[in-house]
C-alpha cells in the first residue's frame, strides 16, 4: 500500500508541475505582446551590438479621439509641437487644420480657417492670400506665436497663441531663391527671431529669414557622398540618366528643432551614418566629436529560411527632440524605435516597435518631450498620440547624465552605481562610471570600468594617463631598468655570438674533414 | 649537436645552421622538432591571451583554441607535403621529415620573440598599437626569410631556383586545397546518392 501511495503522490506532483509549466508558457506568450525589457546599443570593437536592459519607458496613455466639432480623429497628421506649458499642437494634414490640446488630450481649440482677431482688421484680409491651410506639414510654437509650414500654399503662417492671424511669410524676393518652389515643410524660430525653414524640393540645408521675412542665406548644407562604384556608374551612364544625377544629390533633412541655446538639431535621411546632426551657427555638425557615427540600427535579417533571402533594415530618422539636459530622442520609422543619445553620441537606450498593440506604431512621424520628461509620439498611420512615461531606471539614467554634464562626477558616479544595482550589465553605466573616474584622475578604476564597458578608446585614454603619471613618479627607476636591460641584452648577445661562432668554426671544419 | 645549439646556429649562421639538420642524417633526433612545433602552437595561443586588452584585436573569450590549432596545422601540413613533392622532382636533397625539421627550426625566432612582445604590449595602448603590430610583422618576415634560407641551404639551390620552388609550392597548395574541397563536395554527393538508392531499394523490395 505504501508503494501505491507513493506512486499516487508522485503522479499528483507531476500533474501539478505540468500545470504550472503550462501556465508559465501561457504567461511567457503574453509577455511577448508587452515586452518586459528595452534595448541598449553599444560599440563592440567597430560593430554596434545590442543588449537588453530593464524597461525605460512605459505607456501612460494613448490619445485617440478628442472633442472636436469637425472631426474627432486625426487624419495623416504630420507634425507635433509641445510648448512650455505642455500643450500639444498637432498638424492634422489630412483635415488641413491645427489642433491644440492639453497634455491629456483634451482639445483646447482647432484652427482650420485662418481668421483675423474679431474679423474686422482690413489690412489682415489684404495680406492673407488664402484663408485655409493646404497640406500643412510643420509647426513651431514660441512664447507669443504659432508658426505653421503651409506647404500647399507655399508659405509660413504666423498665428498668435489664441489662433488668430498675425502675418504670413511667402517666398522672399531674392535672386538666390528663384530656382526653387517655396514648399516649406518644417519651420522653427530661434530665440533671436530668425526663422529657419526646410523646403521639400531643396537640398541646400535650411533657409534663414529675418523677422521681416527677408532672405538671410542658407545654413547647414549636407555633404554629398559618393563611393567608387557610384562614381564609375555615373561616368559610364550617358546623357541625363537618373543614375548620373541621384548619386550627387545631398542627403535631405527630414526634420529639425532649435534648442534653448540656439543649436539646430536635425535628422538626415537616406544616409547610414551621421543621421543625427547638431549644427552650430555656421552650420557645421558638432554632434559626436564630428566623427562618422552610425546612429540607430543597421542589420540584415533572414526573412525566408528556405532561400536565405534577407532584408536590410536601416534606421530612418524622421524626427527628434532634445531635453534641457542634452539627451537627444530620435524617432525612426523603419522599425518604430526611439533612440536616446547623450551629447557624446553614446546610445543610452532604445525602445518602441512597429505593431498594432498599445504603445506600438504603424508609421511614427513626430516626437516631442514635455517639461516632466514624458515623451509624446505622433503616429501618422493610426492618427494616435502615444504618451510614454519614464521608469525609475530611465530617471536614474537621465539624472546620471545630467550630473555628469554639470561636472558633478562624484554624484554622477553614485547614481550610475545605483543603476548598476538594477542592471549589472548595463554597458553605458560602466562607461559613464569610467568617464567619471577618468575626470577625477582615478585612472586605475577608470580602466577597470572601461574594460567592463568594452570601450577600448576610453581604456586607452585612461591607460596613457596612468602611464604618464607612473612615468613621472618612477622616472629614474624606469630609466635604470631600461639601461640595465640594454646593457644586459648587449652583453648577452656578445657572449652568445662568441659561443655560436666557436661552434660554427667547429662545425665547418668538422664538416670539411668529413667531405 | 643539441637542438638549442642547432637553433642558435640557424639564427646566427643560417646557411650552415640549416645544413646541420641533414649533415648527420642517421643520428638526427626528431623529438626536439616535435617539441618545438608544440611550443609554437602554445606560444601562439598564450601570446593571444597575454596580449594587452587595448592592443589585442581578439578578446580572450573570442579565442577558439581548436580552430586556432587547425589554422596552424592545415597550412603547415600542406606546405610540407607539397614542398616535398616538388623538391623531389626538381633535384632537391631533403626527405620529408627534414622539410618538417627545417620549417620548425625556421620558426624558432617566433617562439622566442612572441611572448616578450605580448608582455611588451602591456606598455602600449590602442593609440600606439601600431608599434606592437610592427614588431609582430618584423618577426613574421624574419621567420619567412628563415624558411627561404632553409630551403636554399638544405637543397643547395640557387637564389632563382629557390624563389621558383616557393612560388610553385604555393600554387601547389592552392591546387591541393581546391582538389580537397572538390573531393569533399563530390563525396557528399556520392554518399547522398548511395543513401537515396538504399532508401529506394528498401521501399521497393523490403517494405
Amino acid at each position: 500500500m505504501k508503494i501505491f501511495k507513493k506512486i499516487i503522490a508522485s503522479l499528483l506532483t507531476v500533474c501539478v508541475i505540468a500545470a504550472g509549466v503550462a501556465e508559465l508558457s501561457i504567461n511567457s506568450a503574453n509577455a511577448e505582446i508587452v515586452s518586459l525589457y528595452d534595448w541598449h546599443l553599444y560599440m563592440e570593437g567597430s560593430n554596434v551590438a545590442k543588449m537588453a536592459i530593464p524597461k525605460a519607458y512605459t505607456v501612460r496613455n494613448t490619445i485617440r479621439t478628442f472633442e472636436s466639432q469637425a472631426n474627432a480623429v486625426f487624419s495623416t497628421p504630420t507634425d507635433m509641437f509641445i510648448d512650455d506649458d505642455d500643450n500639444i499642437y498637432v498638424v492634422d494634414s489630412g483635415n488641413a487644420r491645427i489642433v491644440k490640446m492639453d497634455s491629456w488630450g483634451n482639445m483646447i481649440y482647432e484652427v482650420s480657417a485662418i481668421e483675423c482677431r474679431h474679423g474686422e482688421d482690413e489690412e489682415c484680409d489684404h495680406v492673407n492670400s488664402s484663408s485655409v491651410l493646404s497640406k500643412p506639414n510643420g509647426i513651431f510654437v514660441n512664447s507669443d506665436s504659432i508658426y505653421i509650414a503651409d506647404t500647399g500654399n507655399r508659405r509660413v503662417v504666423q498665428l498668435d497663441l489664441d489662433g488668430y492671424f498675425v502675418r504670413e511669410y511667402t517666398k522672399p524676393d531674392d535672386p538666390a531663391l528663384t530656382d526653387y518652389p517655396f514648399d516649406v515643410t518644417k519651420v522653427a524660430v530661434s530665440n533671436r527671431g530668425i526663422i529657419y525653414l526646410l523646403l521639400e524640393t531643396d537640398f541646400q540645408g535650411f533657409i534663414m529669414l529675418n523677422d521681416a521675412g527677408e532672405y538671410m542665406g542658407n545654413t547647414g548644407m549636407t555633404r554629398t557622398t559618393t563611393n567608387f562604384v557610384e562614381y564609375l556608374w555615373s561616368k559610364l551612364s550617358t546623357g541625363n540618366s537618373l543614375l548620373q544625377r541621384t548619386s550627387y544629390t545631398a542627403p535631405p533633412y527630414s526634420n529639425f528643432m532649435i534648442d534653448g541655446e540656439g543649436w539646430i538639431y536635425a535628422t538626415v535621411e537616406t544616409v547610414e551614418t551621421n543621421q543625427i546632426t547638431k549644427l552650430n551657427s555656421v552650420g557645421t555638425n558638432v554632434f559626436g566629436n564630428g566623427e562618422s557615427v552610425q546612429y540607430g540600427r543597421n542589420f540584415y535579417e533572414i526573412t525566408d529560411e528556405l532561400t536565405y533571402e534577407s532584408a536590410h533594415y536601416v534606421s530612418n530618422f524622421v524626427d527628434l527632440t532634445v531635453d534641457p539636459d542634452g539627451i537627444v530622442y530620435a524617432l525612426d520609422d523603419t522599425l518604430g524605435n526611439i533612440f536616446l543619445y547623450d551629447q557624446e553620441s553614446n546610445n543610452l537606450a532604445y525602445f518602441g516597435e512597429l505593431g498594432t498593440n498599445r504603445g506600438k506604431f504603424r508609421k511614427p512621424v513626430a516626437i516631442d518631450i514635455m517639461s516632466d520628461g514624458t515623451l509624446a509620439v505622433l503616429d501618422a498611420g493610426t492618427g494616435y498620440i502615444t504618451i510614454f512615461e519614464s521608469t525609475q531606471f530611465c530617471d536614474l539614467m537621465k539624472k546620471g547624465t545630467t550630473l555628469y554634464r554639470n561636472a558633478q562626477y562624484n554624484e554622477a558616479r553614485d547614481v550610475w552605481t545605483q543603476l548598476l544595482q538594477l542592471d549589472a550589465n548595463y554597458i553605458y553605466a560602466h562607461k559613464a562610471i569610467g568617464r567619471a573616474y577618468y575626470k577625477e584622475d582615478n585612472y586605475q578604476e577608470a580602466m577597470a570600468e572601461y574594460k567592463l564597458a568594452k570601450d577600448k578608446e576610453g581604456y586607452s585614454l585612461a591607460f596613457e594617463a596612468n602611464k604618464s603619471e607612473l612615468t613621472k613618479k618612477y622616472f629614474f627607476l624606469i630609466v635604470l631598468i631600461i639601461a640595465l636591460l640594454i646593457v644586459g641584452f648587449v652583453i648577452g648577445y656578445r657572449k652568445l655570438k662568441k659561443y655560436v661562432d666557436k661552434l660554427h668554426v667547429k662545425v665547418t671544419t668538422w664538416g670539411g674533414d668529413d667531405e | 649537436m643539441n637542438p638549442i645549439q642547432i637553433s642558435l646556429m640557424t639564427i646566427f649562421h643560417p646557411m650552415d645552421g640549416f645544413c646541420l639538420i641533414k649533415s648527420d642524417r642517421e643520428n638526427f633526433s626528431y623529438i626536439p622538432s616535435i617539441i618545438l612545433s608544440v611550443l609554437f602552437v602554445a606560444v601562439r595561443i598564450v601570446s593571444m591571451y597575454l596580449m594587452h586588452y587595448s592592443v589585442g584585436s581578439v578578446e580572450p573569450y573570442q579565442i577558439d583554441i581548436p580552430i586556432e590549432i587547425a589554422m596552424l596545422i592545415a597550412p603547415v601540413l600542406s606546405w610540407i607535403v607539397v614542398h616535398y613533392a616538388i623538391t623531389t622532382i626538381s633535384s632537391g636533397e631533403c626527405k620529408m621529415r627534414e622539410v618538417y625539421a627545417g620549417l620548425v627550426y625556421a620558426f624558432v625566432p617566433y617562439i622566442v620573440c612572441m611572448l616578450p612582445i605580448a608582455l611588451l604590449s602591456h606598455l602600449f595602448s590602442q593609440s600606439s598599437a601600431g608599434t606592437i603590430t610592427l614588431l609582430q610583422n618584423i618577426v613574421w618576415i624574419y621567420c619567412i626569410f628563415q624558411v627561404f634560407v632553409s630551403i636554399k641551404a638544405m637543397n643547395d639551390f640557387t637564389l632563382k631556383k629557390t624563389i621558383g620552388i616557393i612560388i610553385l609550392t604555393l600554387v601547389g597548395i592552392v591546387l591541393c586545397w581546391v582538389l580537397i574541397l572538390l573531393l569533399y563536395g563530390l563525396t557528399g554527393q556520392l554518399i547522398n546518392t548511395a543513401y537515396q538508392l538504399l532508401v529506394e531499394f528498401i521501399n521497393i523490395y523490403i517494405s
